[in-house]
């Protein structure tokens, strides 16, 4: 009888546990990309003229961002790897490749700025509120009329 | 001491808590600025529209049928009554009890084929009649949709064709039976005497049916089955006498649903109206094999009541209309609590 | 006993009415809908995969002889609660369908288990109970989704929130698992579409099942299926095994909701579960099962006769009349008709045997 508990304590624990992995690797967070002239502190850094952005392990096309513009994108998970290419003027040819293992700062919106990460500032991951705008439909439910849905 | 507990033990908690609950919604209306004139008005109107279709449900519980769950089949008999006295165009009461005059004869071979149906399938009436109450609504569905009606009041007006989603039964015979030596006292309060007294009329008939030799063979029926056997009654009969009778009153029913409520709704619209009705007379007290008028009245009053007042009061205190939710879960809550009440399945 | 092949050839016909009517129905409809065979062969196996689990978790219910189990809407009903929360917490992809799975486990089986406990008290009743136990807790789950979340259940996710500060919106947003298990892996044969993870999950809940009926539980269930009152003098807990069947199948209700709403990627808040309810049971009758006897090949047959048939019927009474509503009402009326058609056919059977019974005890008197 007691064993029995212990077992049942044990499979509760994985259970939680497992969830808890869940969890981790499974929760999104939105990226922003941000290729603009930034001040953090006293200093400033320049925008890039045109880099390539990829996370390692992500699948989805690497983002490309001119200098003065930002791009987003979701991810899963909290660690990633950041590659960063700087491209030519031509935009054809890499000039410099670098990776950043990072963590992700914030949930939500976290605003990641490329010039400062490549000048080694540390406070390169900021917090950004994301304006989600939330559907304007319905409000309380419909009484829907029973049974004249679709399967689906 | 003792006489409370028996009184408790007889009604059921479930009865005692809708009913304080009701209570509790009459002395608090006040408070919160809710006309208590105009509230019970409303109960009354709506006791006297549903009154009929709770009544419609004593002949099949006494015969032993179970709940009429399949209510709606009387319904369509109703409402095909109902737009072919539009469609002739009749006024006043006239139009009702042509209405009516239709509906009965419809309705009585509805239920004299469901009875048949109900016959062959004793033990699981109860989600046969759910199921033939849907499909029959469902059925109508298209017939509302290919129907030769033509008057303008009651078909689509682009395309000539087809009835409408809703029907007015304004200019036609609105509160025609209601009206009847009603009176109005102040601004709120109307009392539909005429609608009162063709309930009251349709209980004194039913009292006096139960009486008659059928009506007490079908009580005998419902409640020990083998003894009527034993002496010699009819059993599949009484039961689709009964059932004839619930379909006919539920035909009735509506009509007088819908001169006080003004309006026709036809396709999807009887789809549920079963369960209302269900629920009433089980919370005035029925169990799934004995139902008696008094139930009718007090439950339809308590169910209506509540109904009434739910989204009135509790509107205004939490500002929010949570009736939707108090009407699901009394409703379901009250028929569920009868169902499994009843330990033994009696017609074996 | 020897049959003729007369008989055997009615038993057949008796047994299998409901999808021969099927097949001739569609046999009719199709070419009048116009569409093309591959799009019909892609909705169909996209529909197998999205519905087979919801009505596989009917048949342990039936086998112990409890019918069709309306209460598996309560299953989905916790299944859209685990699916609300992680859409909350924003867990994406088959971390996030898992997670769902795995937070409203507890709340399936003790909904399960309320469910059996109350059938219990209503034997030789338990479908209409089961159905009104659906309504009734649709109730409460309006209740408690409609007012709670966001006001005693914390919500921080504002494009889930109605504009008041509380309650769901009636649409639910799953973007973020959509497709997870479908495109976990999948391929093309001849441009159809199929997701090779779904079905591997269906088919070892099919050998789940062909095990289950094999052990000592499953076995017991059938014994109570077939009698209450000597399984109970074999000293079966009839009790507790109508129970134990109960929860599963809610549970395995709730991940059959779960792995249907993933394929969808929205969720009608307060709506899905009443139809996953409705369309599981009719399909299950509509392949051939009756309320004492279902098996695995029912579903699959049920599946793809019950959406073919929903697919095509309003195209169908489109060409056919010029009014697509006619093929919407019919489809409605059908799936109700299904339902009840099966359910006067085994009562009616019933009926019957219980009449011979007592007939024979008579003359033995």
């Amino acid at each position: 009888m007691k064993r029995q508990y212990v077992i049942d304590a044990l499979i509760v624990l994985a259970l939680v546990a497992f969830s808890v992995f869940l969890y981790q690797s499974g929760k999104g967070y939105t990226l922003i990309f941000d290729n603009r002239d930034i001040t953090i502190g006293d200093t400033s850094y320049p925008a890039l003229p045109y880099i390539r952005v990829s996370l390692g392990g992500v699948s989805g096309r690497p983002l490309e961002i001119m200098g003065g513009d930002r791009d987003m994108m979701t991810v899963m998970g909290r660690k990633h790897v950041l590659k960063v290419e700087i491209l030519s003027d031509d935009e054809e040819t890499v000039t410099a490749t670098s990776e950043h293992r990072f963590v992700i700062r914030y949930d939500g919106g976290n605003l990641l700025s490329i010039p400062a990460l490549l000048s080694g500032d540390a406070e390169w991951n900021r917090r950004i509120e994301l304006n989600v705008a939330p559907p304007k439909e319905d409000e309380a439910p419909k009484e829907e009329m029973p049974g004249t849905g679709n399967p689906k | 001491m003792e006489r409370i507990r028996s009184f408790i033990d007889a009604a059921g908690w479930p009865r005692i808590i809708i009913a304080l609950f009701l209570l509790g919604l009459f002395v608090v209306a006040p408070f919160v600025q809710v006309r208590l004139d105009a509230s019970i008005s409303d109960t009354l109107v709506r006791f006297g529209m549903n009154g009929v279709m709770v009544l419609a449900m004593v002949p099949m519980v006494q015969a032993g049928c179970g709940l009429n769950f399949g209510l709606p089949l009387g319904i369509i008999a109703g409402l095909l009554g109902a737009i072919t006295s539009i469609e002739l165009e009749l006024t006043g009461i006239l139009g009702v009890l042509v209405a009516m005059c239709i509906a009965i004869p419809i309705a009585a071979v509805f239920g004299w084929a469901y009875g048949l149906l109900l016959n062959r399938v004793k033990g699981g009436e109860m989600m046969i009649a759910t199921y033939v109450g849907f499909s029959s609504v469902a059925f109508m569905c298209i017939m509302w949709l290919l129907l030769p009606y033509k008057s303008p009041n009651m078909v689509w007006g682009y395309a000539g064709t087809g009835l409408r989603t809703t029907i007015s039964v304004d200019g036609y015979w609105i509160r025609a039976i209601s009206d009847f030596l009603s009176f109005q006292q102040g601004k709120y309060f109307y009392f539909p005497t005429g609608m009162f007294l063709f309930l009251a009329l349709l209980c004194v008939l039913m009292w006096l049916f139960m009486r008659t030799k059928t009506g007490t063979a079908m009580t005998t029926v419902g409640s020990n089955p083998d003894y009527a056997r034993a002496s010699g009654v009819d059993v599949d009969r009484m039961r689709t006498i009964s059932v004839i009778l619930s379909t006919v009153l539920g035909a009735i029913g509506i009509i007088v649903y819908q001169q006080s409520f003004g309006f026709i709704q036809l396709y999807m619209g009887p789809f549920y109206m079963a369960f209302p009705a269900v629920a009433s007379i089980l919370i005035g007290g029925a169990s799934v094999n004995k139902a008696t008028i008094l139930n009718v009245i007090i439950g339809t009053i308590l169910f209506q009541g509540i109904l009434t007042m739910t989204p009135s009061v509790i509107n205004s205190i939490v500002q929010t209309d949570m009736s939707e939710v108090v009407r699901i879960v009394v409703s379901n809550g009250m028929i569920l609590y009868a169902l499994t009440r009843v330990v033994k399945v009696k017609s074996r | 006993m020897k049959y003729t092949l007369r008989e055997q050839i009615s038993h057949f016909l008796v047994q299998y009415a409901v999808p021969i009517i099927f097949v001739l129905l569609s046999v009719f409809a199709i070419p009048l809908s116009r569409f093309s065979t591959q799009y019909l062969v892609q909705e169909m196996v996209a529909r197998l995969a999205r519905d087979s689990f919801l009505v596989l978790s009917l048949l342990i219910p039936i086998m112990a002889g409890m019918g069709l189990n309306f209460g598996m809407v309560l299953g989905a009903m916790a299944g859209e609660i685990g699916l609300i929360f992680i859409t909350d917490w924003n867990v994406m992809g088959i971390q996030g369908m898992l997670l769902a799975m795995i937070i409203s486990t507890p709340l399936a089986i003790f909904l399960g288990w309320m469910c059996g406990v109350i059938l219990n008290k209503a034997k030789g009743r338990e479908m209409v109970t089961s159905f009104i136990l659906g309504f009734f807790m649709n109730g409460v789950y309006q209740l408690v989704v409609l007012y709670g979340f966001g006001n005693i259940i914390p919500i921080k996710n504002p494009a889930l929130v109605l504009s008041r500060g509380f309650g769901i919106r009636n649409v639910t947003n799953l973007a973020g698992i959509r497709h997870c298990l479908d495109d976990l892996f999948s391929f093309n044969v001849m441009g159809i579409t199929i997701p090779a993870a779904t079905f591997l999950v269906i088919g070892a809940f099919c050998l789940f099942i062909t095990w289950f009926s094999r052990t000592k539980l499953g076995q017991d269930m059938r014994a109570v299926g077939q009698d209450q009152e000597v399984s109970d003098s074999t000293g079966i807990p009839v009790e507790r095994t109508r129970i134990i069947s109960i929860v599963i199948s809610t549970v395995l209700a709730c991940y059959g909701q779960i792995i249907f709403l993933q394929n969808i990627g929205t969720m009608n808040t307060y709506n899905s579960h009443e139809q996953a309810g409705m369309f599981a049971i009719a399909s299950l009758l509509v392949g051939g099962a009756s309320v004492s006897r279902a098996t695995i090949p029912n579903v699959f047959l049920g599946v793809i006769l019950f959406h073919l048939m929903f697919v095509v019927s309003p195209m169908a009474g489109k060409y056919l009349i010029g009014e697509a509503q006619l093929g919407e009402f019919f489809r409605v009326f059908v799936s109700y008709g299904v339902i009840a058609i099966a359910l006067v056919l085994y009562s009616w059977r019933r009926h019957k045997e219980r009449e011979r019974a007592r007939r024979s005890l008579r003359g033995a008197a």
